[in-house]
């Protein structure tokens, strides 16, 4: 077994395979369904390997059904798989679930931990016996946390009055009070406004920063793994298609960026090298830049010049679009590998 | 069972956080209590009717019917207070809410029964302890031992209700018919037990333990043989193991992840 | 074609027509009328067993086992047949759903009394069947004067609908509370002491009877349940009357009811 020290969590060959009944409908069906199944084999996960060093931020992306979550319930000791090994912390999740729970923090997208009609602090109270926390660290930590998460004001409030930024900051909370070496974050931003988000994203870069903690994270949103992440994983079909510094993924693909143009004019005439036209109607344009090509920046200018312009917006090409530039990528190196 | 105590430490700190929640909610909980009281009281208002006309049911009367009734109301009430949780366990197992649980580095099964206070059942418990106390049957000597069989009965209910609502992890959301179950045995348990025979009387020391919950009990402390204290606690323990074994044969399939079919 | 012709249907057609999809709808649910079933089967036998074990002992009692099951298969069946309108229609007022039914031409009110009795097609004859099979299973005889049950049959399934009536009415309270449940709570409890679900009155205390005689629980559920052994035709009149009262009553309530609720609802926009 090739066990790295510096690794946090190293996983080769994962495979899992789910076994979905096809139910009939109806209630002789599910009556039928006791005695005798008919069976569907579906594929999460085909073999997938990596490690992740002490102290990394990794971006788990890729789009729904990818295995994502598969794989953070696998390391997490939530799932078993069908093949295949994985180590956590010197640990080996589905067998030694408990023991590795009190190391590893989790945020699982919508699913709270918090106790809806009780302030925050009663649920904090209560993790630091599960915890098995010694007062005096616990509430040195939590003073802590509370200051850096600026909760000190909602402490107060049940959980069910505090908006969802406000509940996803407490959310965090809850799961750092042990100090664990590894966070899981499944979705931590979804739903949020902008502002929050960019909260959220702050805390969790300082916070693994200064307890020098593993993140894992999985999001449908570039922004999560640009702001918080160094290291880029991306999977499909539950294979691994990608695993880069988030420096060299921007670079590579994200070359592109849409800009919207709210005009007065009825119709605006842009023509740049680099500058394609995606979609023009009377008052709004869409074009695609390659900012290769052409900066930003000069697309603005040009468009300030041709037109009066009511508003402007300057986006990433969605998660989606990046995912099949790099699928393109994957089938001309690797034809058989590729969707 | 060294895990035991830290078991029955997390259950209190789990108790204290249910009680606060609860009582967060001041008016529901009063309201939901109060109803109660009243449902069981008009309920039981059926025995002096009863024993108006007539004069027992094979040698009991008002008394043991509200011994009877008592020791059901109060477990039942000790059950949901404590366990609550109990109630939703085939929904949280469906909806695949157990995650939460199982990344915590404590029993899963202890943090999934006691995640909810069912408010209401505060005016089981009052209930319960006002039929026994003014039942007349009972002494001050009888007390331990009323204490005992309704911590026998109240386990017995639990672990009946785990067993029932684990079906979820085979089965599917099957919550409304786990709860149906519940109906039944709380239904065969406020009625003198004397009164079945053959078939049923079987059934109902087998799978609907009303038998357990109450007849025995009444009996117990109606007769006080060590035999049938015996008895109770034997069968409380076998309840108890088996309701832990199926959750655990459950908890393996929900972590080899069977439920892929429910999430999508 | 016509184009007169549709409005040419008689108002009573398209009631006919929800009531007609509201029955194949409860048909289908098998999974609730055989919940149903069972229920009233538990029902029987714990009362079958209570009753046989204290008749067997010599006690005084003018009813037979048979007489006093059969009793509790009426009363039971009027509670557990009938629809719960109350909180289809509770759930019509909260979620605004209400809203999409008044533009209809048919009276909302209308079109729930349809499809309640509808639903109650399908289920008085499956419950009051298993359950008839069951009380003869348990008893292994009839009532001491099964003649008693001819005048029972159509008088249980008229207290269904009383019982129906009342519940849409209760159910349209929701336009002024909230939660309609503790309503409904009190309801239950005084139909299942003041009505005698369990026992029939003639055990009752002389007070409690006579208080129970001037409510409609003492109609719907005494008055009809005791005709299982009161095969008497001045009785099953008299139950009768009191049910075509209450009926009435229920309706005009109703109808009273549901204007209020409608100014409230057109004004408020449901």
């Amino acid at each position: 077994m090739k066990k790295n020290n510096d690794n946090a969590v190293s996983v080769t060959n994962l495979t899992k395979t789910f076994i979905v009944r096809e139910r009939e409908p109806g209630f002789l069906g599910a009556v039928k369904g006791l005695f005798s199944a008919k069976t569907r084999e579906v594929r999460a996960l085909e073999g997938i390997s990596l490690d992740i060093k002490q102290g990394e931020r990794v971006a788990f992306v890729g789009p729904n059904g990818a295995g994502k979550s598969t794989t953070i319930k696998i390391l997490t000791g939530i799932l078993h798989p069908t093949a295949g090994e994985a180590n956590v912390l010197g640990f080996v999740p589905w067998k030694d679930r408990t023991k590795l729970g009190y190391h590893i923090g989790t945020v699982f997208g919508q699913r709270s931990q918090l106790w809806y009609h009780l302030p925050a602090g009663d649920t904090f109270d209560l993790l630091s016996k599960v915890y098995e926390l010694d007062p005096e660290v616990y509430r040195k930590r939590r003073a802590e946390l509370v200051e850096a998460f600026d909760i000190g004001d909602l402490l107060g409030r049940a959980v069910r009055q505090l908006s969802l930024g406000q509940r996803m900051r407490c959310e965090l909370v809850a799961s750092l009070l042990h100090r664990p070496h590894m966070l899981f974050l499944d979705e931590p931003t979804i739903g949020l406004d902008v502002t929050a988000k960019a909260i959220i994203r702050d805390l969790v870069r300082d916070t693994s920063l200064r307890d020098g903690s593993t993140v894992l994270l999985t999001s449908h949103d570039t922004g999560d793994m640009e702001r918080v992440c160094d290291r880029v994983i991306v999977i499909n079909h539950g294979r691994l298609l990608l695993d880069k510094p988030v420096g060299e993924l921007r670079r590579g693909y994200i070359r592109r960026k849409m800009v919207t143009l709210a005009t007065v004019e009825e119709k605006i005439d842009l023509t740049l090298p680099g500058v394609e036209v995606i979609e023009s109607k009377p008052y709004r344009t869409v074009v695609e830049v390659d900012v290769t090509v052409t900066p930003v920046e000069a697309v603005m200018q040009a468009a300030m010049k041709a037109s009066r312009l009511h508003d402007i917006t300057v986006e990433d090409p969605p998660m989606e679009e990046i995912i099949k530039t790099i699928y393109a990528e994957a089938r001309e190196k690797e034809p058989a590998l590729a969707p | 069972m060294n895990t035991f105590v830290p078991s029955l430490k997390y259950l209190g700190a789990l108790f204290v956080t249910n009680l606060k929640a609860t009582l967060a909610l001041r008016v529901a909980f009063w309201l939901q209590a109060g109803l109660m009281v009243v449902n069981n009281l008009v309920f039981f208002t059926i025995w002096p009717i009863f024993f108006n006309r007539y004069d027992s049911v094979n040698g009991w009367k008002l008394g043991h019917m509200a011994v009877l009734y008592g020791v059901s109301c109060t477990a039942f009430g000790v059950w949901v207070v404590v366990a609550g949780g109990v109630r939703d366990m085939a929904q949280l197992i469906s909806d695949g809410d157990l995650d939460t649980y199982l990344t915590l580095p404590k029993n899963p099964l202890v943090r999934t029964v006691a995640s909810r206070m069912q408010g209401s059942g505060w005016g089981d418990l009052i209930t319960g302890i006002g039929l026994l106390s003014f039942s007349g049957v009972i002494g001050a000597w009888e007390v331990p031992l009323v204490i005992l069989c309704v911590a026998c009965a109240s386990l017995i209910y639990t672990s009946t209700g785990i067993i029932a609502q684990s079906v979820a992890f085979w089965a599917g959301p099957i919550g409304s018919l786990a709860r149906q179950f519940t109906e039944f045995l709380i239904s065969f348990s406020v009625y003198p037990g004397s009164m079945f025979s053959g078939v049923v009387k079987v059934i109902l020391f087998t799978i609907v333990p009303a038998g357990f919950i109450s007849h025995l009990p009444l009996e117990l402390i109606a007769n006080k043989r060590w035999e049938m204290g015996a008895a109770l606690v034997g069968a409380t323990t076998v309840y108890c193991l088996l309701a832990i074994w199926v959750f655990s044969a459950g908890l393996r399939r929900y972590e080899s992840g069977n439920r892929f079919g429910v999430q999508a | 074609m016509n184009p007169t012709t549709a409005q040419r249907v008689h108002p009573l057609a398209k009631y006919a027509a929800l009531g007609a999809i509201a029955a194949r709808q409860t048909l289908v649910d098998r999974a609730v009328l055989l919940g149903r079933a069972v229920f009233i089967g538990l029902f029987l036998l714990i009362f079958s067993q209570l009753w046989k074990t204290v008749l067997s002992m010599g006690q005084r009692g003018e009813h037979s086992v048979a007489d006093l099951v059969w009793y509790l298969l009426i009363t039971e069946t009027v509670l557990i047949a009938t629809p719960y309108l109350h909180l289809d229609i509770e759930k019509d007022i909260r979620n605004g759903d209400v809203a999409n039914h008044l533009p209809r031409p048919v009276s909302y009110l209308w079109s729930q009394v349809s499809q309640g009795i509808g639903q109650l097609v399908v289920r008085f004859p499956a419950v009051a069947l298993c359950g008839a099979l069951m009380a003869w299973g348990l008893t292994g005889e009839l009532p001491s004067n099964p003649a008693g049950l001819l005048y029972a049959l159509p008088l249980t399934f008229l207290a269904c609908c009383a019982v129906l009536i009342s519940n849409i009415t209760i159910g349209l309270l929701a336009v002024w509370i909230v939660d309609i449940n503790p309503l409904v709570f009190v309801w239950q409890k005084l139909s299942f002491i003041l009505g005698g679900l369990i026992f029939p009155m003639d055990i009752y205390p002389d007070w409690l009877r006579a208080v129970s005689e001037w409510t409609p629980f003492y109609a719907y559920l005494y008055g009809v349940g005791r005709l299982a052994y009161t095969p008497d035709p001045m009785v099953a009149l008299g139950s009768a009357g009191m049910l075509l009262f209450w009926c009435a009553v229920f309706v005009w309530i109703a109808l009273w009811v549901y204007r209020k609720a409608l100014r409230v609802m057109t004004i408020s926009g449901g």
